[in-house]
């Protein structure tokens, strides 16, 4: 048995399970952190959740149409960035898209009509900034935010200084095992080996990526159950076609930032090839995982470094 | 239009989902019972005759309770304030005879197989006392007496004449505590080491009063010669839970009470704060107030692994299932292997993962009040009481009046030896 003390703890939040992993600590002190970092993701989801009716994010959500509405500093920059990565993504990621989202979670297809609807109410586009007065409004009724596709992100950047203030060199921190943060090395010295596994053969990797003071991030339209099968969904819907993507697909992003993480991995499961590359174009210490799963149960994967 | 009326077959189908362990029922006596009676037929003529003494708010729900009770016919009524005394006719249709006083209804219903009493607390034990004496089985609503002496006269008769007496702590028939109970029993939440229970209320607990000679025997639960405030009127359920899950007869008792908002000439406490100690070194820490309901009620049941919220019909886990690529990632630095973690497998499905908010215990609609009457019925039918069934309501008794020495001394209460009831084997 290893000597090194290991602090290991969970808690539940923004929908799914936070597992923190820190090495060679103190229990007590590990409580301690683990504390900070639970208040903080809390604090979080309790300010940017929309299934929570009081959050600051619901608030604003309730404004009409042609209203300016302050916003505060925290949300300020989080609906700036994803504005900046709505921009950046050609409208492939927009966290105003839940009214096109929501459609094909029913279990009869939408028709031509509901999407257009939809696509109706929703869009980036149709929100205005006043940036010199931190304010917004919405062009359209109907329109809201969703910051679920980037909330796990936002919280493992927020945890990330919390940690390192503390002295913290080592950890895992885990949303689900969709958003990772590994700081510091592994208790051998090197960095920690974060293992993608193959879906179809659910004990194999189709890629390990080596990872230290850096966050690795899931996107899949094919998932595995509980019992190591494989499920397709049509969960990832493209904001601009208001249609799900149709290939099996899963990306995994390796980033310093997760929040930019949870927008490539999304965004490279909806974006055709050349938006891809011209995205990547600005992109720097990234790698980008896309693994297609095939019909006859095979996949072809592709890395790309940045 | 559908029945009202509820069986037995009801009642076990609700305990049906803890019937598993012979060792779990054996020490649940009362539905060892219920489960020896499964599939028997009850005659139609072969009924329960009841009397209810004490129509006011408590003793109408129980009324109305024991109306939905199969084979149970309420007999006569008896309450000494016109206005329930009305409300009681009303309420059997005319068909129970109606008292003012309980004496004259022993004396003139010869056939009362059993009496359910809720009179203001002051009242119950020479009302019980009577009733034992002219054999006639009791239900009493908890709790058992203002005094100590009185509680345990209560017993005594009880147990002298043999006769049931049995009090009116409802979680003993609750699928839900009971189903706790036995997860408890299994050691599925470890070693309980202490209950933190408490309820909390907004209001100043006063009934409107018809004109102010009344106001004492409207606002009984007011003066301290009629009851024991919130100690007799609420903690009684839930230091009961703390004793029946510990499964001890605490100590010693501290505590701590004061009129601390409703200053409106009230005699009792509207702010308690105590501590049982249990012989295991176990703790039931409790406190109730009357002027913030933001935390309402619970009785937290903690052990080294989980704990159970009952009245949410909650059961957490110290340790709930870990994401399995964490899981093998802290074994393999446990082990010092240096192997790949493996991510991006099946907990990470953002549609399937839920809130820890803890597992159900059971599935449950709210009846516990029908059901304890479903037992009692049960038992005055069986003319025998169910073991160890008056001990669990005798001691909550015992505990609060306890608690209320230690406040109104200001000093540690030992539990007298006299005021322990052993269990039958």
């Amino acid at each position: 048995m290893s000597e090194q003390p290991i602090f290991n703890d969970s808690f539940f939040a923004m929908g799914t399970r936070c597992d923190v992993v820190f090495l060679n600590i103190e229990q007590e002190f590990g409580e301690q952190i683990f504390h900070l970092i639970k208040n903080e993701v809390t604090h979080l989801e309790h300010r940017m959740s929309r299934f929570i009716p009081d959050s600051p994010l619901s608030e604003l959500n309730k404004a009409g149409k042609n209203e300016w509405i302050p916003v505060t500093d925290d949300l300020w920059n989080i609906l700036t960035i994803c504005f900046d990565f709505y921009q950046m993504s050609n409208g492939a990621f927009d966290i105003t898209a839940a009214p096109i989202i929501k459609l094909w979670k029913s279990n009869k297809p939408p028709t031509k009509d509901e999407i257009e609807k939809a696509k109706q109410i929703s869009g980036f586009d149709k929100v205005e900034f006043d940036f010199e007065n931190q304010k917004i409004k919405f062009k359209t009724d109907g329109l809201e935010f969703d910051l679920g596709a980037i909330g796990k992100g936002l919280a493992l950047d927020s945890i990330k200084p919390i940690i390192l203030k503390q002295g913290i060199e080592n950890g895992i921190i885990s949303f689900g095992e969709s958003s990772i943060l590994a700081l510091g090395k592994h208790s051998n010295g090197k960095n920690w080996p974060l293992g993608i596994r193959n879906m179809y053969n659910f004990n194999k990797f189709v890629h390990v990526f080596s990872t230290s003071n850096e966050t690795i991030t899931t996107s899949a339209t094919i998932l595995n159950t509980d019992d190591g099968g494989v499920k397709k969904r049509k969960h990832i819907i493209s904001p601009v076609s208001g249609l799900p993507v149709e290939v099996n697909k899963a990306v995994s992003i390796k980033s310093e930032s997760a929040t930019l993480g949870e927008f490539l991995s999304t965004s490279f499961l909806i974006l055709p090839e050349n938006d891809k590359i011209i995205l990547s174009e600005k992109l720097k210490k990234i790698e980008i995982l896309e693994v297609e799963y095939l019909d006859d149960n095979n996949f072809k994967s592709k890395l790309t470094i940045l | 239009m559908e029945s009202k009326i509820k069986n037995r077959r009801d009642f076990l189908k609700e305990m049906g989902v803890y019937a598993s362990s012979t060792a779990f029922l054996a020490s649940i006596p009362w539905l060892d019972a219920f489960a020896q009676e499964n599939g028997k037929n009850v005659a139609a003529s072969d009924r329960v005759r009841i009397a209810v003494i004490g129509v006011g708010s408590r003793g109408r729900a129980l009324l109305m309770n024991l109306q939905q009770v199969e084979n149970v016919e309420i007999v006569a009524v008896c309450d000494n304030y016109e206005p329930h005394y009305s409300r009681a006719i009303e309420l059997t249709d005319g068909k129970a005879k109606a008292f003012y006083d309980h004496k004259k209804m022993i004396d003139a219903v010869k056939d009362i197989d059993a009496v359910v009493v809720a009179t203001p607390l002051h009242e119950h034990a020479h009302i019980v006392v009577d009733c034992l004496n002219a054999d006639i089985h009791v239900f009493c609503e908890k709790a058992m007496a203002r005094t100590l002496v009185d509680t345990k006269l209560m017993a005594d008769t009880a147990i002298a004449k043999g006769k049931i007496l049995q009090i009116g702590q409802q979680r003993l028939f609750n699928p839900v505590y009971l189903n706790a109970l036995e997860r408890v029993r299994a050691g599925e939440i470890g070693q309980i080491t202490q209950v933190r229970a408490y309820w909390h209320r907004n209001a100043d607990w006063r009934r409107p009063v018809p004109s102010p000679e009344l106001e004492r025997k409207i606002n009984w639960r007011m003066y301290n010669e009629y009851s024991g405030g919130l100690m007799t009127e609420l903690a009684a359920h839930q230091v009961q839970v703390a004793n029946w899950y510990i499964d001890k007869v605490p100590t010693q008792v501290m505590g701590s009470g004061s009129i601390c908002f409703w200053k409106d000439g009230r005699e009792v406490y509207d702010h308690v704060a105590l501590v049982y100690d249990y012989p295991d070194g176990s703790k039931c820490t409790y406190d109730s107030m009357i002027a913030n309901k933001h935390h309402g009620l619970e009785e937290q049941i903690m052990g080294n692994l989980g704990t159970i919220e009952p009245e949410i019909n909650r059961i957490y886990s110290e340790n709930p299932p870990q994401a399995p690529g964490i899981r093998q990632l802290v074994h393999d630095i446990e082990s010092s292997i240096f192997d790949v973690i493996p991510i991006g497998g099946a907990t990470w499905i953002p549609e399937t993962a839920v809130q820890y908010r803890g597992d159900v215990i059971a599935p449950y609609e709210n009846n516990d009040s029908f059901l304890q009457f479903v037992g009692f019925a049960k038992a005055v039918k069986n003319n025998k009481p169910y073991p160890n069934l008056l001990r669990e309501g005798y001691h909550a008794t015992i505990a609060v009046l306890l608690g209320l020495q230690a406040m109104d001394t200001n000093e540690i209460v030992a539990w007298p030896a006299e005021y322990v009831m052993e269990k039958d084997v």
